[in-house]
């Protein structure tokens, strides 16, 4: 049950972050811009600033490589990253907001990539601003000069300007939930949508660069925060008039002195605010689907939870309570005569306010759609009911009986012997109903492990059985099995003797 | 000159208060027990609409439930209030509720589902009837969904419409269900006991979720536009983003009707009221729930509350620990949608004042041994390990005899509060000026037993008003009254 | 707001006050141990401080402190006496705007505290209001005379408003120095009402204004408060550190946790919010619209982004040394005075713990402060440190804190592994990065590591 005491064990923080097996985890990410209708959320584009404009978004595109040239769609929030405890994050940030074909007055920035709560060296930019908060020009880097006191910070670290590209590294990570996201010009560009999750495996389950994530592991370094699987759910919201502003290049603009007509989008801060879309994981979740599988009954999840919208949000499930066991990316605990210990908080919902993350381990008690949904009732997009920040997690039931009740039976009991020329049924049920849906299940024939022939390709799982003509001209063996494969699903028969056989002209049975 | 509320709330209300407190037995928060049927507890709850009170002196078009069972403001049964009955359980008991929808669907609005959600419990809906909704199994107009769930662990919780909560916990369809421990006094339970009968209790099994006094604390606001529109059948001009609340509650109460009584016959639909009074040295259970969907600095003055539990969950560090050491002692606790506080408020002791609060030297005594046994606090005070104090008054010995440090300004340059006692000291009434010097009016005592008051309320300011009017809002005030005042 | 009845005789005296804006019996009158009185008077003189108590002018809380005994036992005593009013303060932005607010007018001459605080040759407390209000940073143990002086409201000479001190959190306290007004009693204008707090809980608290809550919490009349622990001046080590100086009483047995509380510089921030509106409507006679109360103008110690980083103010700041800035420019309001007088910036050498005491009295919303390149540690919560009944601990680190109003936080920032530069702490509600409509602004300060 004990957990490392930082404060009063910091050599062993030291030579965890010195350790010289340290990866790195580079990715690449281009800022960029895209542009959803509105009607993709709700079909209801009375709202927006302009009907029937689209909602134009800043986000991030994952890119193979340092050429920038094969890149995934922008997308909001941006890709999830994954590094390791102690490893290096190596972000390459290309800088992709200047304004497309369509939106020529689109307005451009600079950006950068800020992650609270791990370790930063800072380059801020300051800048001197106009009387309503338009920029006039840089001022200073790294620190304010002396005697400054009138320049505003732009970014909290080194800016990346149009076209550019810059890498943002963080060495000594820590392990846990983060939001990556803008450092420049936040209160601008976070609502355009530059942010995404960053989770960051501890040191006792670590991911490693390159290969498949760790199918369960540890939340932080104690056993107390083990998982079997994962989910991250990013709340978010999205106030049109701000995105219409930036998209016309009307941002900044005052709006002019009466009688002049305000024009759609003229305004010189982000003051005022007032989301329409309420959504989780970019979703605005009208409809029954799960957003997400989410474990087993019998297994735990952890629900690693990300605020990216600058409102309280209430994450609140159903008939379940969260073991909440780390905000902000440290872990909840106590210290009794100078060691420290987990103190999880027990709790059905929890405050998850602007740029939190938060951490929930939860064990399913049923199986089903679990929901998930803001107990702060922001639960439309865009003044239509029945969607906005709710959204269900799939749970299967318990987990499967263990490989050596495989679930495959041959025959009545005596399958263990194949008798060519006889009509052999294979039976395989399930103990509860499996994680997924595995479709049509493949039925193949091994011997010795290898697969000498496909039985069936496709037959329904939930039939239980499949009628199997066992060939005449199959060799004799002691080391056949059948496998019975779907999807998430590989039950495998215990082995099959085929003796040389005796002729036996009369015992086909039918 | 300004929105403003005159003549402040009826002379009759804390008289009213502290009489029905004098001839009542009712020791604990209103509430209501359903009917027991071995270990089975049934509520019947109907989902309808009426009109509620405001502070403002306007009413207001409600949805809400109304309980088969009788209760002194409505011996009939069947009477909508806001919130939502208290259900009042028994742990290990299975709760079955059932659910009708007698939700008008008025002319222009669609007809509306309605279900219940009881987070924290494992609720099952009863097949047969309803429609699966979004959260819940929902009852169409007309029908009936029961759910039933066993009440596993004690603590405070809340329950609320699953269906379009936004706007049906907006319109009133909410509640909060007290699930009292089994465990007190049982060997499942060895870690507490009682120190004196008979008005405490454990809110849970834990030593310091003792309690001589519980208080319901149910926060919710309301955007009287949407009710209005609700109304006048344009519920589908409802548009959830435009909302701006501009009334709050306490147990679906603006201030100062929150300090009313119980069931007072002039709140029908309003019956749970809100304000604590105590003796020094007694314990107040503050069970809290954030019933409606913003937040609220719910913030007590004269003393910290201490937190011991949360979401009906001990902040505890094992199970075995019995008690809550891991609490959070704070002046403001912030009242989360959907999560419930169980909060220990004091006890008020009076302690290291530096004065004698009790009274000007020479005109009482302190003595912290008992001289004529038996002494009413002498339990109480061994309970909670207390010496030092007078185990008749509750006088904390030590500032005994100090006259206050500071000479008091002459009345004329004073301003009385309605709430004032009539002195610094508790219990003793004093020079109030029966024309108040600034107004010109006749001064208001609210406070005839000279108790020592304090306002409970929410710290977002601007939640003190009603519809625009101050003072109003999400506060009440609390009373210490001397041992002299039965408070039962 | 007090609403006026005009009964025949009060118009006469309506009119009277229009014309002086004062009673004519207005009289100010300072308590405190520490002082001798005026021999002709019979008052306590502000001036004559007495020596035989010690008494003496502390510049680091603005206090006048002494020590004496007397048949009650030993006291240790600070005086504070303060101004409520009206004045004007300046946005980030530049913009002026209209106050409710107290003004220090500590060791102020009774016979100058009518004054204006323009006054160049005598400055007294009227039309002085300062945001956030003068700190009030007293120890554990100390007993604090609070004079209250209503000065009046200048600007709004119809107003009666009286006016009180509500000491946020004071435990186990007695109604008459609670300041809520209906419980209560609160000064008229003119008149001075001195409390009294025998302070025993360190902490962090807060005080206000209680009259016409909604209004003058949200006109400014609000400042910090905090209470320094006994412990101070033992030094505990704590995580290999010698520390005298804590947020609490860490130590009251010898065990591993003695000196976790201690810092090496503290800074108190209050988050503060003002509606624009709605100090227009109340500085030009029109009706308050509580229901629609709106802030875009959202503070770090009464000053918006970059005036929060103004190291000019009358608060302690740590002794001038190199990475630091200087003061050089103060704020000054449009009647050229200084009313906001407590830097919201934050300095610290590398290798220091920081203790934050962070507060709100926001009206109307909750904010979430981010703390972006340094770790949170948070040991306290309503003036009581993070520790169990049964001597468990349970500090917790993070890198954001959510407060409403009347909600406070002790935060430790351990600088140890810090670069030397620039940190920020920040709202991330990110729409409040704003002084209205000027981007760039709001609340947000800096934190400077020098090397």
């Amino acid at each position: 049950m004990k957990i490392q005491l930082r404060h009063l064990l910091p050599a062993l923080c030291l030579l965890a972050a010195a350790d010289a097996r340290a990866a790195t985890w580079s990715y690449y990410l281009r800022a960029g811009t895209a542009e959803i209708p509105t009607g993709q959320y709700n079909g209801f584009p009375a709202l927006n600033p302009v009907p029937n404009e689209n909602v134009l978004l800043w986000g991030y595109a994952q890119c193979t490589d340092a050429t920038f040239s094969t890149c995934g769609p922008v997308q909001v929030p941006g890709p999830v990253l994954v590094a390791s405890e102690g490893d290096t994050l190596d972000v390459s940030l290309q800088n992709g907001l200047a304004a497309p074909a369509a939106l020529p007055s689109m307005i451009s920035e600079p950006t950068s990539l800020i992650i609270p709560g791990q370790p930063a060296n800072l380059t801020p930019v300051w800048v001197s601003v106009t009387a309503t908060g338009g920029v006039s020009g840089v001022a200073s880097t790294g620190q304010r000069a002396g005697g400054d006191g009138a320049s505003r910070v732009r970014s909290f670290t080194a800016e990346t300007a149009i076209g550019a590209v810059t890498h943002y590294t963080f060495s000594g990570l820590r392990p846990g939930t983060y939001l990556y996201q803008s450092g420049t010009h936040p209160a601008v560009q976070l609502q355009m949508g530059l942010y995404g999750a960053l989770k960051v495996y501890p040191a006792a389950t670590p991911a490693v660069p390159g290969a498949a994530l760790p199918a369960r592991g540890q939340a932080y370094g104690d056993p107390s925060t083990a998982f079997d699987s994962d989910v991250t759910l990013v709340f978010s919201e999205i106030d049109p008039e701000l995105h219409y502003s930036i998209a016309s290049g009307r941002y900044g603009t005052a709006p002019p002195a009466l009688p002049a007509p305000t024009l759609p989008g003229q305004r010189t801060s982000t003051v005022s605010y007032r989301p329409k879309f309420f959504l989780i994981n970019g979703q605005p979740s009208p409809t029954l689907q799960p957003i997400a599988k989410a474990g087993q009954v019998g297994k735990t999840t952890l629900l690693r939870l990300l605020n990216a919208g600058l409102k309280e949000k209430t994450p609140t499930l159903v008939n379940q309570y969260l073991s909440v066991i780390a905000e902000d990316g440290s872990p909840y605990s106590y210290v009794s005569q100078g060691t420290a210990f987990p103190a999880p908080r027990q709790q059905y919902g929890v405050l998850l306010p602007a740029g939190k993350t938060l951490d929930a381990l939860l064990a399913p008690a049923t199986s089903g759609n679990l929901a998930v949904f803001d107990r702060s009732l922001n639960l439309t997009n865009a003044a239509l009911p029945g969607g906005g920040q709710l959204a269900y997690l799939a749970i299967a039931d318990a987990p499967l009986a263990p490989a050596s009740a495989a679930g495959v039976s041959v025959g009545g009991g005596k399958g263990a012997f194949l008798k060519p020329g006889a009509i052999l049924p294979l039976t395989w049920r399930f103990s509860r109903k499996p994680l997924v849906d595995p479709g049509p299940v493949r039925i193949e024939l091994l011997r010795g492990g290898r697969v000498v022939k496909t039985l069936a390709r496709a037959v329904p799982a939930d039939r239980g059985v499949f009628h199997w003509f066992v060939p005449r001209s199959l060799p004799p063996a002691s080391d056949y099995t059948v496998r019975i494969s779907g999807k998430d699903l590989a039950l495998t028969s215990g082995p099959l003797r085929l003796a040389r056989p005796a002729p036996r002209p009369f015992s086909v049975p039918f | 000159m300004r929105p403003k509320l005159e003549g402040s709330w009826p002379a009759a209300g804390l008289i009213a208060a502290l009489m029905l407190a004098a001839t009542s037995a009712q020791a604990t928060i209103a509430s209501d027990p359903g009917t027991l049927q071995g270990t089975t507890r049934t509520f019947h709850l109907t989902a309808t609409d009426g009109r509620i009170s405001m502070g403002d002196g306007e009413t207001a078009y409600v949805w809400g439930y109304a309980s088969q069972s009788a209760t002194p403001g409505c011996p009939t049964g069947g009477c909508l209030q806001y919130p939502g009955p208290t259900l009042d359980v028994v742990q290990g008991e299975r709760v079955v509720v059932t659910l009708t929808n007698r939700i008008p669907t008025l002319p222009g609005n669609a007809p509306a589902n309605t279900s219940l959600l009881f987070p924290g419990q494992s609720a099952t809906a009863a097949a047969g009837a309803g429609v699966q909704g979004a959260l819940a199994v929902e009852a169409r107009p007309g029908e009936t969904v029961s759910y039933s769930f066993v009440a596993s662990q004690p603590g405070t919780y809340g329950y609320y419409s699953g269906t379009r909560p936004e706007l049906q916990v907006e319109m009133g369809l909410v509640g909060a269900l007290i699930v009292r421990p089994n465990t007190i006094g049982q060997a499942a339970c060895p870690t507490v006991a009682n120190p004196s009968a008979p008005a405490n209790g454990y809110a849970y099994c834990a030593r310091n979720a003792y309690y001589d006094r519980e208080y319901l604390f149910l926060f919710s606001e309301m955007d009287p536009v949407f009710h209005r529109l609700v109304e006048f059948g344009q519920m589908a001009q409802v548009d959830d983003t435009l909302r701006h609340a501009t009334a709050w509650f306490i147990n679906g109460r603006n201030f100062p009707d929150t300090m009313a009584p119980d069931f007072a016959a002039w709140l029908p639909s309003q019956p749970y009221g809100a304000m604590p009074m105590m003796h020094p040295l007694e314990s107040v259970l503050m069970r809290m729930v954030g019933g409606g969907r913003d937040l609220h600095p719910f913030h007590t003055h004269g003393q910290n509350h201490l937190v011991i539990a949360r979401d009906g969950r001990l902040l505890q560090s094992s199970p075995a620990a019995g008690l809550a050491d891991l609490p959070i002692s704070d002046y403001t606790t912030t009242a989360v949608p959907g999560q419930t506080v169980d909060a220990i408020w004091g006890p008020w002791t009076g302690q290291q004042l530096g004065w004698d609060v009790y009274g000007s030297p020479g005109s009482h005594a302190c003595s912290t041994t008992c001289a004529a046994p038996p002494c009413r606090l002498t339990n109480l005070l061994t309970f909670l390990g207390q010496t030092g104090f007078d185990p008749t008054t509750g006088e904390w010995c030590a500032d005994h005899g100090r006259p206050i440090p500071v000479v008091l300004p002459a009345p004329s340059k004073l301003t009385f509060g309605q709430m004032y006692g009539g002195s610094p000291y508790l219990g003793i009434g004093g020079e109030i000026p029966p024309i108040d010097p600034n107004t010109g009016s006749y001064h208001s005592n609210q406070n005839p037993f000279s108790g020592l008051s304090f306002m409970w309320h929410s710290h977002s300011e601007r939640e003190l008003t009603t519809n625009n009017i101050f003072i109003g809002g999400l506060a009440t005030m609390s009373l210490v009254l001397p041992y002299s005042v039965p408070i039962p | 707001m007090r609403a006026i009845r005009l009964s025949a005789c009060r118009a006469v005296l309506t009119v009277a006050m229009l014309s002086t804006s004062l009673p004519a019996a207005a009289e100010v009158n300072i308590q405190c141990p520490c002082l001798l009185s005026d021999p002709v008077t019979g008052k306590a003189d502000p001036a004559r401080l007495d020596p035989a108590k010690g008494a003496h002018f502390v510049g680091a809380t603005g206090n006048i402190e002494c020590s004496y005994r007397d048949a009650g036992g030993p006291h240790q005593v600070a005086c504070k006496a303060l101004s409520a009013g009206d004045g004007h303060v300046q946005m980030g932005d530049g913009s002026d705007i209209y106050v409710f607010g107290f003004r220090q007018v500590t060791g102020v001459p009774t016979d100058q505290v009518l004054n204006m605080a323009s006054d160049p040759a005598a400055p007294g407390g009227m039309r002085g209001a300062q945001t956030s209000a003068p700190t009030i940073n007293v120890q554990a143990g100390q007993e604090l005379y609070l004079s209250l002086t209503n000065v009046g409201m200048v600007e709004r000479p119809d107003l009666f408003d009286p006016h009180t001190v509500h000491y946020h959190g004071f435990p186990n306290a007695s109604s008459i120095f609670d300041g809520e007004p209906m419980a209560s009693i609160a000064v008229n204008m003119g008149e001075t009402l001195t409390y009294y707090y025998a302070n025993v809980e360190p902490g962090t608290y807060m005080y206000h204004c209680h009259v016409e809550a909604a209004e003058h919490l949200q006109m400014g009349m609000l400042g910090n408060l905090y209470v320094r622990p006994q412990q101070d001046g033992t030094p505990q080590t704590f995580g290999g550190k010698r520390y005298s100086t804590f947020a609490y009483n860490d130590c009251p047995t010898p065990g591993p946790m003695c000196g976790s509380t201690g810092y090496d510089v503290s800074y108190p921030i209050q988050i503060t919010a003002f509606d624009p509106d709605f100090h227009h409507a109340d500085n030009s006679y029109n009706d308050l619209d509580f229901a629609g109360m709106t802030d875009t103008y959202v503070l770090l110690n009464g000053r918006g982004y970059p005036d929060t980083v103004n190291p000019c103010g009358a608060s302690a700041f740590p002794a001038p040394t190199a990475g630091y800035p200087a003061c050089t420019a103060p704020i000054l309001n449009s009647l050229g005075i200084r009313s906001q007088e407590t830097s919201a910036l934050i300095t610290a050498t590398r290798g220091q713990k920081v203790l934050l005491r962070i507060s709100s009295l926001a009206t109307v919303d909750f904010y979430t402060l981010t703390l972006l390149g340094l770790p949170m540690q948070v040991v306290g919560q309503g003036a009581r440190q993070l520790k169990g009944p049964t001597g468990l601990t349970y500090y917790y680190d993070t890198h954001s804190l959510t407060l409403g109003g009347g909600e406070a936080n002790d935060v430790l920032i351990d600088t140890s592994n810090a670069a030397p530069g620039t940190y920020f702490l920040y709202a991330s509600n990110l729409n409040y990065l704003s002084n209205d409509s000027q981007d760039f602004g709001g609340v947000m300060t800096e934190i400077v590591v020098a090397p």
